[in-house]
């Protein structure tokens, strides 16, 4: 008799994990735009924010949520590199040597072939990110900033972000990589309803469109700032921070 | 040769057809060009191979092996890849019921086999294909013996439920959503056979068991994991839909988690 | 007693065609029968292996039937999977008395209707118990989860079909042949799972192995590796299909082959009634030589299309541009009670005529026009496209014309074989341990087979008729020795068998077996189909001996006999067919008079055909004598008691 973990472990079963924790990082991702875009309302408020998160729960949600994600990303990533690697040939050892798509309604295309190495890309821009950014305390000087009216001290995050979105270099890997990271929702998104079984007949092609949306949105969205913090970094680079036109 | 056939193959075009040939199971095989006359556009791909074959058997060279039989797209037996594509390029339809008139005349047309771990070269373009009956015996049925079955109308199947059925039932095993996967799932096959008897009250009471017992079996004869792609709804004769595979995901996960 | 050809016609019963027809009246004939057979105890049931050669409706249903029951079974098929066998290819549906459309079906009616539809040329107590059988059929597939169409209210629906006047006729869309055989194909496959039916497939079974006189085994060709194997078993199920494929372009399957059948009758098996050949008349007309097969529509079309030709000879208009009043809806004149909906034969010849009379149509002038027009105009293109969606598709597919837009044009090809091995009650042939089902055997059809009933027979004989008789077999007549291939009959069998496939290796003529093949079916379909006649088939024997003869000195084939040769397995065939084609021809030679598929145009009144029940009332069954040219003819003569003979009229 199957158990649920042993179910997990077959093929339907690594479909599950990869589309479940496949949305939570594209949950995750959303919260994060929005998060984001408290850079355009100041230093204050996007320092205050990142002070909430830090503090929630006494300080502990967020090692919860952080060993979450990572848990997690880490699923989705074996999974992957298992499914697209290794499964695969494994499933077909001798490949065609004409390649061909279909005519008609398939998914098949440069979106879904190349999930892993999009994948790939993300982690790797996952982990700069997290070195540039969260970690920047690390290795580089990150300023001290004080709550207006408080005593309350913490780390000048805004201005790591600020500072970081003022170089070039910078601006246009975030930006190659959150185009890659649109493709990779692409298809991604939909995949995973359709991995937990959540599709039918009416909704599959909605669901297709859906996935459009988010991964335009997404991947937009977090271009937008970087882009905007590079043109504008006089605005952004001011004492008060934020966007002032 | 007939002065009706001189005459077919001055009206006919030319084509370069270059062919998978593999002596056997296990040997080494590579693509070979023949060239190929007289062929018109409303004769289908198998007779061009026909002819094709009656040509290399007239100059003392082995014909080359394929699977065929009713020829009019309902039996399954018939495979290729035709340049990259299962079934080849006219959608909905199988290999035998393409016409050559899908070809510009002249061109070079490319035929491999149906390639998955699953599926053996048994020689040329014939592959072997009963990994996917080892699916079907694993559980794609109902358990009923001869004889023991209540009068027909005494289960009742409304007609939304008995279409859903007929849709999924309408699979004619051939394996192109195999070939055609880029992991060689065998995904949409044994999805339509757990929706078919899912779809039906008269596969209810074995469900759970049936759907467990089919993916297990899939995944025990080597298919590839399904990532969504849809290349298998696209090139199926048939247009079964990756809804049932959303299904099938369904159910293996109720009979899992509630068994 | 046996007479030859030119001996008195008058019917004389044959010892070797002893039908073994109960006693009793025809209602209980069955019943009374199943009731008092000797039955197998269920644990020596394993101890008996059964060879069951095809897996279609009659042998994929008998094989699961009987592992089911607990026999050791080998099931054995041509193709590489069992699901493909050619049952899979009937679209319009499987006939059954049900009555549950309220229009007056009984049992009777429907044996009645088999019987009619079968000129008279069938026998009562098979069919009988044929129409009894087939509510269960329903009930048994239903019970599978074979996906009838049904009613809004969750009940099966029904249509109707040529030579009915009742709606009995269910059906899976166009698929009901698939559907079904996916349903005993399940069912088989649960058996292989259990491990009561062990599964061979690509394999050709090429002899039958006798031993004591009684059929105890086959040879067959492993197709892929080449190798002759032998199997042993207490008896052999042939349900190997006809042999439609003489005609070399029919609507069969490029594989089907009635070689096993074939050889089984040069063992000494009776062949009955090989004359008795259906053209079926919804198919899509031939376009060229190099055709391979023709495809067949499903007659159910005739339900809402209307065949129709121009009344002008040679008009050669769009058949959209022809107004009404110069449209001649010859069925539905000629036969105004049934209309488009006459028997296959009647509908069959009467669109030869008119293409005889030059009124037919398209490139080659031989076909008729199939019109929707008025069905689309009165249900809609929603509904026709519900009701005949994937013909029509298929069709465009094939001629690359919209169905919906002009009329479909069609023209008769051969279809099914009535005909076949001949078979008693039980469905044994004359050597005791071999039997056949389905289309293999001639014993429920007659001269002409109604639409939608070769499936139930296919069926009604592996699920309902075998499991019983077979087991009355077993249990009077052989012991569950243990008899293995070692026997020296085995070896003998292979050997013969290799000598033949050395022969046809060694001659490297230069001619392919598809050459011959085609020139043969040319013979045939020319002068033993739709129409023929004495002199015709005079020189169809006599072109079919030199066919022959050129045969076995030029023909090609290449490549090597230990590996899968598709040319190699042709060959094989096709000296079959250069055989039994010759048969058909005798047979339809000797029979002077017209029934049922059997058109003799000697034969005829007003352009019907014309039976004489005074000296044909029987079933021909002929018996090999070591020369093919000269066949014995034993008679079984057919006893009418529930109907009265008359002259068929659909008019």
């Amino acid at each position: 008799m199957t158990t649920f973990t042993g179910a997990l472990r077959s093929s339907l079963g690594k479909k599950y994990l990869m589309g479940f924790t496949g949305l939570v990082w594209v949950g995750f991702a959303i919260g994060h735009l929005i998060g984001n875009f408290l850079l355009f309302a100041g230093r204050e408020a996007f320092n205050g924010y990142a002070y909430f998160l830090e503090h929630l729960g006494h300080g502990m949600l967020i090692y919860v949520a952080e060993a979450f994600l990572a848990l997690t990303i880490l699923i989705h990533v074996a999974n992957g590199i298992n499914v697209a690697v290794l499964d695969k040939s494994a499933a077909r050892p001798v490949g065609y040597q004409v390649k061909g798509n279909a005519r008609g309604r398939t998914q098949k295309g440069l979106a879904s072939q190349t999930m892993i190495w999009t994948g790939l890309t993300i982690l790797g821009f996952l982990v700069l990110h997290l070195v540039t950014f969260k970690f920047a305390y690390l290795w580089e000087q990150v300023p001290d900033y004080k709550f207006e009216g408080t005593n309350i001290m913490t780390r000048d995050l805004y201005s790591v972000v600020v500072r970081r979105f003022s170089e070039g270099w910078y601006v246009g890997l975030y930006t190659a990589v959150m185009l890659l990271f649109g493709m990779h929702l692409k298809h991604g998104v939909w995949s995973a309803f359709q991995s937990l079984g959540l599709l039918n007949k009416k909704t599959t092609a909605p669901m297709i469109s859906l996935a459009w949306v988010v991964s335009i949105v997404l991947s937009l969205g977090f271009l937008f700032l970087p882009v905007t913090v590079f043109v504008m970094n006089e605005s952004f680079a001011s004492p008060a921070g934020g966007l002032h036109l | 040769m007939s002065k009706e056939e001189t005459v077919a193959k001055k009206q006919g075009s030319r084509y370069t057809v270059r062919v998978w040939r593999q002596a056997g199971k296990d040997k080494p095989g590579q693509l070979v060009d023949y060239q190929v006359d007289g062929i018109i556009p409303n004769m289908s791909f198998l007779e061009m191979l026909d002819v094709l074959n009656e040509q290399l058997t007239k100059e003392g060279k082995e014909a080359i092996a394929f699977d065929s039989d009713c020829r009019e797209g309902i039996c399954g037996m018939c495979s290729l890849v035709i340049d990259g594509v299962a079934h080849g390029p006219h959608s909905g339809c199988t290999t035998c019921a393409v016409r050559m008139r899908d070809f510009p005349s002249g061109s070079t047309i490319t035929i491999e086999p149906f390639r998955a771990k699953a599926f053996p070269v048994i020689k040329d373009l014939v592959v072997d294909r009963s990994a996917l009956d080892k699916i079907i015996a694993a559980g794609g049925y109902v358990s009923v013996n001869a004889g023991a079955a209540p009068d027909a109308n005494s289960i009742l199947v409304g007609k939304e439920s008995a279409d859903r059925a007929m849709d999924a039932a309408a699979c004619i095993g051939c394996g192109a959503c195999v070939a055609a996967c880029p992991n060689a799932s065998a995904s949409l096959f044994t999805s339509a056979k757990i929706t078919q008897l899912a779809s039906l009250p008269q596969g209810q009471p074995e469900r759970k068991k049936r759907v467990k017992a089919m993916v297990e079996e899939m995944d025990r004869l080597g298919f590839g994991d399904c990532s969504n792609h849809g290349e298998c709804e696209a090139v199926c004769p048939k247009e079964i839909g990756i809804n049932h595979i959303a299904q099938m995901r369904r159910d293996y996960l109720m009979a899992t988690l509630a068994p | 007693m046996s007479t030859t050809l030119e001996q008195d016609l008058r019917a004389v019963a044959s010892p070797l065609m002893n039908s073994n027809i109960p006693d009793g009246p025809l209602e209980s004939k069955w019943t009374d029968y199943k009731g008092h057979m000797k039955l197998v105890n269920p644990a020596n049931k394993r101890k008996y292996t059964i060879i069951v050669v095809g897996t279609g409706l009659a042998g994929g249903a008998a094989a699961a039937s009987l592992g089911e029951m607990g026999y050791n079974v080998l099931n054995f098929c041509i193709q590489d999977s069992p699901r493909r066998a050619h049952s899979v290819a009937a679209q319009g549906g499987i006939n059954a008395a049900k009555n549950y459309a309220n229009d007056g079906d009984s049992v009777y009616r429907l044996f009645y209707d088999t019987i009619k539809g079968g000129d008279y040329r069938a026998r009562e107590a098979n069919v009988h118990r044929l129409a009894e059988v087939s509510v269960n059929i329903i009930d048994q597939c239903a019970a599978q989860g074979v996906p009838f169409a049904r009613e809004y209210g969750g009940a099966l629906t029904n249509r109707s079909f040529g030579g009915a006047q009742v709606s009995r006729t269910f059906y899976a869309r166009g698929q009901t042949g698939q559907q079904l055989l996916l349903g005993a194909y399940s069912s088989l496959m649960r058996q292989v799972h259990e491990k009561t039916v062990t599964l061979y497939t690509r394999r050709e079974m090429l002899d039958l192995v006798m031993v004591d006189g009684k059929a105890r085994g086959i040879v067959v060709r492993n197709l892929v590796t080449g190798k002759l194997e032998t199997y042993a078993g207490h008896a052999v199920l042939l349900a190997t299909g006809g042999y439609g494929t003489v005609f070399y372009l029919s609507t069969n399957a490029v594989n089907s082959n009635p070689t096993a059948a074939w050889r089984c009758h040069k063992h000494g098996a009776l062949f009955a009634n090989p004359c008795y050949t259906q053209i079926h008349p919804t198919c899509i007309p031939q376009e060229g030589d190099y055709q391979s097969k023709l495809t067949l529509m499903s007659e159910s079309l005739r339900n809402d299309g209307r065949v129709w030709v121009p009344k002008q000879a040679g008009d050669k208009r769009k058949p959209n541009e022809i107004p009404e009043e110069e449209r001649d809806y010859f069925l539905e004149r000629r036969y105004p009670a049934f209309g488009n909906l006459v028997p296959r034969d009647i509908a069959s010849r009467a669109a030869k005529l008119e293409c005889d009379n030059g009124k037919g149509v398209g490139l080659t002038g031989k076909a008729v026009y199939l019109d929707f027009r008025d069905a689309i105009k009165r249900l809609g293109q929603q509904v026709v496209k519900e009701r005949y969606g994937n013909l029509f598709q298929m069709y465009e597919e094939i001629t690359n014309e919209d169905p919906y837009k002009v009329p479909m044009r069609i023209y008769p090809a051969s279809h099914y074989t009535m005909g076949g091995l001949w078979v008693d009650y039980n469905l044994m042939t004359n050597i005791p341990g071999l039997f056949a089902l389905g289309e293999a055997n001639f014993s429920d059809h007659g001269a002409n087979r109604l639409g939608a009933s070769a499936l139930m027979q296919g069926l009604a004989d592996g699920y309902f008729v075998i499991p019983y008789t077979l087991g009355n077999y077993l249990a009077t007549k052989q012991p569950a020795d243990n008899l293995t291939t070692e026997h020296e009959a085995f070896k003998a069998a292979a050997a013969k068998v290799q000598e033949m496939t050395d022969k046809l290796l060694s001659i490297q003529g230069d001619t392919t077996p598809t050459e011959f093949w085609r020139a043969l079916g040319k013979i045939v379909w020319d002068n033993v189909g739709m129409g023929r006649n004495e002199a015709g088939l005079k020189k169809a024997i006599e072109e079919i001996k030199a066919l022959r003869a050129e045969f076995w000195k030029k023909v090609k084939v290449d490549g090597r006999g230990d590996t899968l040769n598709k040319n190699l397995e042709f060959a094989g065939r096709v000296a079959d067919y250069l055989e039994l084609g010759e048969l058909m021809a005798i047979d339809a030679l000797h029979r002077e008079e017209s029934c049922g598929g059997h058109f003799r145009e000697e034969y005829q009144q007003d352009g019907e055909a014309k039976r004489d029940d005074e000296k044909f009332c029987y079933v021909a069954g002929w018996k090999y004598t070591g020369d093919v040219s000269s066949p014995e003819l034993h008679k079984e003569p057919l006893h009418f008691e529930s109907i009265k003979l008359q002259q068929r009229d659909y008019k």
